[in-house]
């Protein structure tokens, strides 16, 4: 009769763990039924043991006794960190940045940051609400507008940032011109003066990563510190031997290449294109009898 | 206040390899001895005094390269014979990029609210905004065509200020506060803030020294705790100690944590808890500095409105509590940790 009752203490909790095993959805939750069975075994094979013992000699048998659960693994893109918020996984959340620091390590707790925070808007409503600049303005200096971009220098730099190029960086130092000589038409009396400059390749110093901006937007007394010399003079190397500190950036400038030669020249827009495919069509029928 | 973590202690370290070190270095590591912090904030915010920034970072850098020299491998050029698939990840790269140094600026471009950037791609430019709420990008132009535009642009960078680039008006601009950086060390930003004297909207000013903790992130709060001391001796004995600011850019909709601490204290007053006093520090002043009626905030809010999570910079000044690894016996660490423990379950249910 005993015997009976310790058969179906082992069996009973078996069989229902193995209809949990069925029911349940995930690997994992699978996996730690089948353990729980072992266990329930194990547990019965020690009091068959402990039975056993008013006979004869305990026998020692490891695999009898229970054994610790394996390490969930995370399947997460990134590990965290001792000192991480666990729910939280932006880049705020990396404590270890001081170790890890490259691009890649930071990568996971950017693409968390732009993926929840990132807006897009309009250039003019960008033009509009951060920069303060209304779209009444190029109405209104529409004249001042041309002057600038007709330049000769103006359209010199334009001339050689649309050249054909063999490598990205030939493209710096043209549109930083381009851009300072703009602002310089453009600003003030007294106002604050910024220029941007060639930073590339040159470390900015002042923090544990290690980023090198393509174009860094610095105060003007700051470019023309000491051997920097200007911004004609960062345009082959950047910075050699003064590298920026990240307190001296104001601002910064990130080129991508695409096309490795582009046209200066103005496109027409789409609907002037239609336009003028029609006018050519209508002007082929009006020739027509005359061809003829 | 007591605190549990370490500022520059490394956890992780011991589940991965270890970065590589000189050894002078990691001697100065394992001796710094861990001072401890104080809970100023929050009682979530645990800060820790150690500010031990290495001087150089550029040892620590993985993969190792020639530390004389500061220029970096060149980085990977795209070919125009690469396929499409290769070129639309160039706009995640290029979001990625942009994003790691309005990261490095926020962290140690001095105390700034936001940065305003540019991604060039040929002949497109599109605008970049970056605060520690929202990451705002334009539609790109063709600065070639649509050339009006593209002069309003530098219209509107011209005639920025400081302010309006991003520098909180709080401390001196950078490059006005401190000598020019040729030739100094890599930690000088580190410290910028080391030096400057703030001044309250109580009148009395303060004069920041050594850094306690600093959080390095783009979004949130970006928590910096400094020390600082009062620069004009006063009648009030707890300002002429030691004291501890906190500045941090907080959501402006969030209760602020002086009245958090000061409930707590009260509340322990009142029930006799009186080894709570020990915990939460004395809140000598608290002030938000708001500039969501400023240029770019202003319009930042009026364009998206409920979907912009305007912040303040919310500043406190607090009094030094002892480091709870000056505590030398294990009962008494043990009954400071549990006391942190009590802390934090006394603020939550009082919230």
């Amino acid at each position: 009769m005993m015997r009976w009752i310790w058969l179906w203490q082992a069996i009973l909790p078996v069989l229902l763990a193995q209809w949990q095993i069925f029911k349940s959805r995930t690997v994992s939750r699978k996996l730690e039924i089948a353990r729980s069975i072992s266990f329930c075994v194990n547990r019965h094979q020690q009091r068959v043991l402990a039975a056993r013992t008013f006979t004869m000699s305990p026998v020692f048998e490891p695999s009898a006794l229970p054994s610790t659960p394996s390490r969930v693994v995370n399947n997460s893109t990134r590990t965290s960190s001792f000192q991480d918020t666990p729910w939280s996984k932006g880049s705020g959340s990396h404590s270890g940045f001081r170790n890890r620091h490259t691009q890649d390590d930071y990568k996971p707790y950017l693409k968390e940051d732009l993926r929840c925070s990132k807006a897009s808007i309009a250039f003019d409503e960008f033009l509009k609400h951060i920069l303060r600049v209304s779209p009444e303005w190029r109405l209104q200096e529409k004249s001042s507008i041309e002057k600038i971009v007709n330049s000769k220098r103006y359209q010199d730099m334009l001339q050689c940032y649309t050249s054909q190029i063999h490598h990205e960086t030939e493209r710096y130092h043209p549109f930083t011109e381009l851009v300072n000589h703009a602002m310089e038409q453009l600003r003030g009396q007294d106002e604050f003066v910024v220029s941007f400059c060639r930073n590339d390749p040159i470390i900015v110093k002042g923090s544990y990563a290690q980023r090198k901006p393509d174009s860094t937007g610095v105060e003007n007394d700051v470019v023309n510190e000491g051997e920097r010399g200007g911004v004609d003079n960062l345009s082959k190397e950047g910075p050699v031997g003064n590298a920026f500190f990240w307190t001296d950036v104001i601002s910064f400038l990130e080129f991508k290449v695409k096309l490795f030669i582009l046209s200066a020249e103005k496109t027409l827009p789409a609907s002037s294109m239609l336009c003028c495919c029609f006018l050519l069509l209508y002007a082929n029928q009006l020739l027509r009898p005359c061809r003829a | 206040m007591l605190i549990n973590y370490s500022d520059h202690a490394e956890p992780s370290s011991i589940i991965r390899p270890p970065p590589i070190l000189k050894a002078s270095q990691t001697c100065k590591q394992t001796q710094s001895t861990n001072r401890c912090s104080k809970a100023t904030s929050a009682p979530s915010e645990c800060v820790s005094r150690a500010s031990a920034y290495p001087t150089r970072s550029s040892t620590k850098r993985v993969p190792p390269t020639d530390r004389n020299s500061d220029i970096l491998p060149r980085k990977r050029v795209k070919k125009s014979s690469e396929p499409s698939s290769v070129i639309s990840s160039v706009q995640d790269d290029l979001d990625l990029q942009c994003a790691s140094y309005a990261l490095e600026l926020l962290s140690h471009g001095s105390l700034r609210n936001h940065v305003i950037a540019a991604a060039i791609q040929d002949r497109t430019i599109e605008l970049l905004y970056y605060d520690r709420s929202i990451i705002v990008k334009s539609f790109p132009i063709d600065f070639v065509n649509d050339d009006s535009r593209f002069i309003a642009m530098l219209k509107g960078f011209a005639k920025l200020t400081p302010c309006q680039w991003g520098y909180e008006p709080l401390v001196k601009f950078p490059h006005i506060s401190r000598p020019p950086p040729l030739g100094a060390g890599l930690s000088i930003s580190l410290s910028i803030l080391q030096g400057q004297t703030i001044t309250l909207c109580n009148g009395k000013v303060l004069k920041l020294g050594t850094t306690v903790y600093h959080q390095h992130g783009l979004i949130g709060r970006g928590t910096w705790v400094v020390r600082a001391k009062v620069q004009k001796q006063s009648d009030d004995v707890a300002w002429d100690r030691d004291l501890i600011v906190k500045l941090s850019w907080s959501p402006k909709s969030r209760k602020s944590e002086d009245i958090i601490v000061n409930e707590a204290r009260s509340h322990a007053k009142a029930c006799g808890d009186l080894w709570v006093l020990n915990h939460l520090p004395n809140v000598l002043h608290a002030e938000d500095i708001d500039r969501t009626s400023e240029e770019p905030l202003k319009g930042l809010v009026e364009l998206l409105g409920d979907r912009y999570e305007p912040r303040v910079l919310r500043l406190l000044v607090l009094e030094e509590l002892t480091p709870i690894t000056e505590l030398a016996t294990a009962l008494c660490l043990a009954t400071a940790f549990r006391g942190i423990f009590d802390c934090r379950q006394l603020v939550f249910l009082l919230r």
